[in-house]
C-alpha cells in the first residue's frame, strides 16, 4: 500500500482521540537536541474543518486490532481495509511535517495488533529512532497500551514529552460490557505506574539534577460520553479522581459517534453540548477551584443544558453572593459567572494601584453582561438581579453556543500549561473517591487492590463557599 | 503628556533610548516620529534602518540562546536598555512589542515607562488609565500574532535546503518569529520572508541576517512545494471528523487572511492578500 493512502487511513483512524495538547514540556538545544524544541505554552498548528486544534501528526501505528469495543471504529469486527506503518516511515513523516512547521511533534497510539508488549515495544521504537538518532526535541505523544509490561513502559517515559492510557469508559461495568477484552485494572495500573514515575522523577531531580526525564507532560486520559448510561456526576466525580489520584494533566471527553449498529449500543450520539458541558466544568474543576461534589450532587446528576455550570453553581447558591469588588480574594471573583481569569487577576492588579471605581470596571475590559447580577462595589450591587426565572433566562448562553461547541478539547494547547499538576497529591472527595474505587471493584477482583487503596480518603475537609478569611486560599482548600 | 514631538531612528534600540530618557525626564511626549515609519518604505533597500532583529523577555532569552546579538545590541544602545530590562522586564517587553506594532502606540509606551519609573512596575496593570490600556491592547494583538504565526507559518524547501516560509503578517514580527525558529530549526539553515515589508530574515552561521526588496522576493520565489506538501493535505483532510463539521469555527480559530500561505488551506484561500510575489509589490509598504 502507498504511503498516502496509509496515512489517511492511519489518521482517520486515530482521529476519535481527542487530545491534541503540545504543552507542559520544554526541550530544545539545551537538552541536546539537534532539531526541534518543545515549548511549555504548546502551539496550534491548524485547524481542522471540525475546528479542532491541530497539533501534532496524530496516527495509529497500526488498526489492526484483536479487540472488538463496540465504540471503537477499529474494532476487529468493522469491516475496513487495515494496515500498519513501519517505523521508519513514522519517522520520516515525522520530521517532515516538523520542518515544515506543520506540527509540533507526534502522537502515536495503535490497534492492539498483537501482545501488548509487542504494540508498545513498536511504539517505542519510532520515538527511540526520533529522539537518539535523529536528534528530535519536538514533542511525543505516546499512548500507553495496558497491559504492557512497567520495563516498557519506563522506556517510553524517557523518550516521549506525554504518555495516555484511556479510560474509555466511566465505569467497569460499562466496560465489562462495551470493551470486554479490556481491564479497568489495567488502565488504572498503567496510570498509577506513570503517575508514580513523574513523581519519582520530581523527588530524584531534586537531588540529582541529571535524572533522566519521565514524560514531563505527564499523562492523561480519554473517556467516551454517551455510549453507557452513565451521568454527568459520575463521569465529573471520575474526572476529579484522575486528576487528584494520578497527576493527570487533562480527562478528554470524547462524545460518543455510532459507526456500527451494535444492539448494546444507543442508536443516537449524545448531543455534543454535553461534551460541552462536561469540558466547562472540568475547566472549573482545573483552574477555578471548583469540586465535582459542588457542581453536581445526587439531587442533580446532569449539567444543564441552559446554563453553563457555574451559572448553574450560582444561581444555586444566592448565600454566596454579591461577592465585593473591593476586598473579595481571587478564588471569591472566580467563582463569580461572566469572570475568568484574565478579569479577576486584573481586578486584583487594579486594586493594587488605588480603589476601584465604578468606571474603571469596563475600562480593565471587564465584561458585566452577566457578572452585574453577583457583584457589589463598596457595598452597593452593581444590579438587583431579577426574580430567578428571568435571571437564568439571563445567564443562559444558548444563544452564544453554535460556534463554541466544539472548542473545548482546542483550549487545550495553551489553557493547560498552567493547569494542576500540583493538585496531583491529596486526597479526592468522598464522591470522586467512590467513583474510581467503584471503576475497580466491578472490574477483575484483584483489581481492589490498584484503586480501592490508601490515597482515597472517604472524606475531605469541604472548602469554604463564603469569601474565605483574610490570607486562606480557596485554591489551597479546594486542592488540599 | 508634553506637547513636543520626539523622534527616533526606527530601531528598537531607538525606542529603549526614548523610554529611558521619558524615565529620566518623568515626562513623556504626546508624538513620536519614527524615520523609518515616516519615510515610508520601511524597508527599500537604501534603507538601513531595518526593524530588524531583537525581541524581548523571553523571545531574548530564546534568542540569546540560540547565540543572537541581543547582548551586543543592548551594549550599544548605550546602557538606556540595560536600565529598563533592571526596572521591569515587563516594561522592557511591552517596548519591543511597541515596536513592532504597526499601531503608533510609542507615546503610549513612553506613558508607561513614565508611569513605571514613577510607581513601579505594578503601574503596567493600572487599566484605569486609557494610555494604559491601549498600550496592552497593542501589546496583546502584536502577541496573538506572534503566538498565531509560530503556529501558522509554513516553510517549503528551496534547491539549496533551506526551509523558506511566506508571511503577511499585520505588524512587523520577523524579529520575534526568528529567535522562535532559530530554536526549532536547530542549526539547519531557514528563512522568514515578510512579502508586505519586502524583507526577510535569513539564518546563517547561527545568526539571523536581513535582506530587502529583490532579494527577499528572489527568497519567497526559490522555495517549491514537492511531495511532502501534498502527503500533509491528505492528512490534514482525514483528521476532519464529518460528523462535527464547524466551518464557522475553522475560520474563527484560524482567520481566512492567513489562508493563502498555510498549506492544508492554500486552495481555498480568498483572492486579495498577496500579491507580494508580483514584481516590487514588496517595496510598497502597506
Amino acid at each position: 500500500m502507498e504511503l498516502a493512502e496509509k496515512l489517511e487511513i492511519l489518521a482517520a483512524g486515530a482521529r476519535y482521540d481527542a487530545s491534541c495538547a503540545s504543552s507542559g514540556s520544554s526541550r530544545g538545544p539545551e537538552t541536546g537536541a539537534r532539531l526541534g524544541a518543545a515549548s511549555p505554552a504548546g502551539v496550534c498548528h491548524s485547524f481542522a474543518g471540525d475546528g479542532r486544534c491541530v497539533s501534532l501528526l496524530k496516527l495509529l501505528y497500526s488498526n489492526v486490532c484483536r479487540y472488538d469495543c463496540a465504540y471503537c471504529l477499529n474494532r476487529s469486527s468493522n469491516d475496513q481495509r487495515r494496515c500498519s506503518f513501519d517505523p521508519e516511515e513514522l519517522v520520516r513523516l515525522t520530521v517532515s511535517f516538523y520542518r515544515r512547521n506543520y506540527v509540533e511533534g507526534l502522537f502515536l497510539s495503535s490497534g492492539i495488533f498483537s501482545d501488548p508488549d509487542i504494540v508498545m515495544e513498536r511504539l517505542v521504537e519510532v520515538a527511540r529512532l526520533l529522539r537518539e538518532r535523529e536528534g528530535f526535541g519536538g514533542y511525543i505523544h505516546l499512548k500507553a497500551i495496558p497491559g504492557c509490561g512497567p520495563k516498557i513502559l519506563r522506556k517510553a517515559g524517557l523518550y516521549a514529552d506525554r504518555l495516555s492510557a484511556n479510560i474509555e469508559l466511566p465505569t467497569a461495568e460499562s466496560l465489562a460490557r462495551l470493551a470486554p477484552d479490556k481491564s479497568g485494572a489495567e488502565i488504572l495500573g498503567a496510570m498509577r505506574f506513570i503517575g508514580e514515575a513523574c513523581a519519582e522523577e520530581r523527588e530524584d531531580r531534586r537531588r540529582l539534577a541529571s535524572t533522566p526525564r519521565f514524560a514531563p507532560a505527564g499523562q492523561s486520559t480519554q473517556l467516551v460520553v454517551g455510549a453507557s448510561p452513565e451521568d454527568d456526576r459520575s463521569v465529573l466525580g471520575l474526572a476529579e479522581g484522575l486528576y487528584r489520584r494520578y497527576g493527570m494533566r487533562r480527562v478528554y471527553y470524547s462524545a460518543f459517534v455510532p459507526v456500527r449498529p451494535d444492539p448494546r449500543l444507543p442508536g443516537s450520539p449524545p448531543p455534543l453540548l454535553r461534551e460541552h458541558r462536561l469540558y466547562q466544568a472540568d475547566w472549573l474543576l482545573r483552574f477555578y477551584g471548583f469540586r465535582a461534589g459542588e457542581l453536581l450532587d445526587a439531587a442533580g446528576p446532569s449539567l444543564p443544558s441552559d446554563l453553563d455550570p457555574k451559572c448553574a453553581w450560582a444561581l444555586a447558591h444566592p448565600e454566596f453572593f454579591p461577592v465585593e469588588l473591593s476586598r473579595a480574594e481571587l478564588p471569591a471573583l472566580l467563582r463569580v459567572p461572566g469572570l475568568g481569569l484574565t478579569s479577576a487577576r486584573r481586578i486584583v492588579a487594579t486594586r493594587r494601584t488605588g480603589s476601584l471605581r465604578e468606571a474603571d470596571l469596563p475600562r480593565i475590559g471587564l465584561v458585566l453582561k452577566r457578572a452585574r447580577y453577583f457583584l457589589s462595589l463598596h457595598g452597593r450591587r452593581l444590579a438587583e438581579p431579577p426574580e430567578p426565572g428571568l435571571l437564568r433566562a439571563l445567564l443562559s448562553d444558548q444563544a452564544e453556543l453554535a460556534p463554541a461547541a466544539a472548542t473545548a478539547a482546542g483550549i487545550g494547547a495553551a489553557g493547560e500549561a498552567a493547569g494542576i499538576g500540583a493538585a496531583a497529591t491529596g486526597a479526592a472527595t468522598a464522591g470522586a473517591g467512590a467513583a474510581a474505587a467503584g471503576y475497580v471493584a466491578g472490574a477483575a477482583g484483584s483489581a481492589g487492590a490498584v484503586a480501592a487503596g490508601a490515597g482515597l480518603r472517604a472524606s475531605a475537609p469541604r472548602p469554604a463557599l463564603r469569601p474565605p478569611a483574610p490570607g486562606a486560599s480557596q485554591l489551597e482548600l479546594a486542592f488540599p | 503628556m508634553s506637547p513636543e514631538a520626539w523622534s527616533y531612528d526606527g530601531s528598537f534600540e531607538g525606542l529603549l533610548a526614548l523610554a529611558d530618557r521619558a524615565i529620566a525626564l518623568d515626562s513623556a511626549p504626546c508624538l513620536v516620529r519614527s524615520e523609518a515609519r515616516a519615510e515610508g518604505g520601511l524597508f527599500g533597500e537604501a534603507e538601513p534602518a531595518v526593524r530588524e532583529g531583537t525581541a524581548a523577555g523571553p523571545a531574548r532569552d530564546r534568542e540569546e540562546a540560540a547565540g543572537g546579538p541581543a547582548r551586543d545590541r543592548e551594549e550599544a544602545a548605550g546602557g538606556a536598555a540595560a536600565r529598563i530590562l533592571a526596572l521591569s522586564r515587563r516594561l522592557y517587553a511591552a517596548a519591543a512589542r511597541a515596536w513592532m506594532s504597526e499601531e503608533a502606540v510609542e507615546p503610549e509606551l513612553l506613558f508607561a515607562a513614565v508611569q513605571v519609573g514613577r510607581r513601579g512596575e505594578a503601574a503596567l496593570g493600572d487599566f484605569s488609565m486609557p494610555e494604559l490600556r491601549a498600550l496592552a491592547a497593542s501589546v496583546r494583538r502584536v502577541t496573538r500574532e506572534i503566538h498565531r504565526l509560530e503556529g501558522f507559518a509554513r516553510f517549503s524547501l528551496d534547491p539549496g535546503g533551506r526551509y523558506v516560509a511566506l508571511l503577511e503578517p499585520d505588524h512587523n514580527v520577523l524579529p520575534a518569529l526568528a529567535p522562535f525558529f532559530a530554536r526549532r530549526f536547530g542549526g539547519e539553515p531557514f528563512a522568514l520572508v515578510d512579502l508586505r515589508r519586502g524583507a526577510a530574515l535569513v539564518s546563517r552561521d547561527g545568526r539571523m541576517e536581513a535582506r530587502f526588496g529583490g532579494e527577499a522576493l528572489a527568497l519567497a520565489r526559490s522555495a517549491a512545494e514537492g511531495e511532502d506538501e501534498a502527503l500533509w493535505r491528505r492528512y490534514f483532510a482525514a483528521t476532519e471528523n464529518p460528523l462535527r463539521r464547524n466551518p464557522r469555527l475553522q475560520r474563527q480559530l484560524l482567520p481566512e487572511r492567513y489562508w493563502r500561505h498555510v498549506t492544508e488551506m492554500s486552495a481555498s484561500a480568498p483572492p486579495g492578500l498577496g500579491a507580494g510575489l508580483e514584481p516590487d509589490a514588496g517595496a510598497e509598504g502597506q
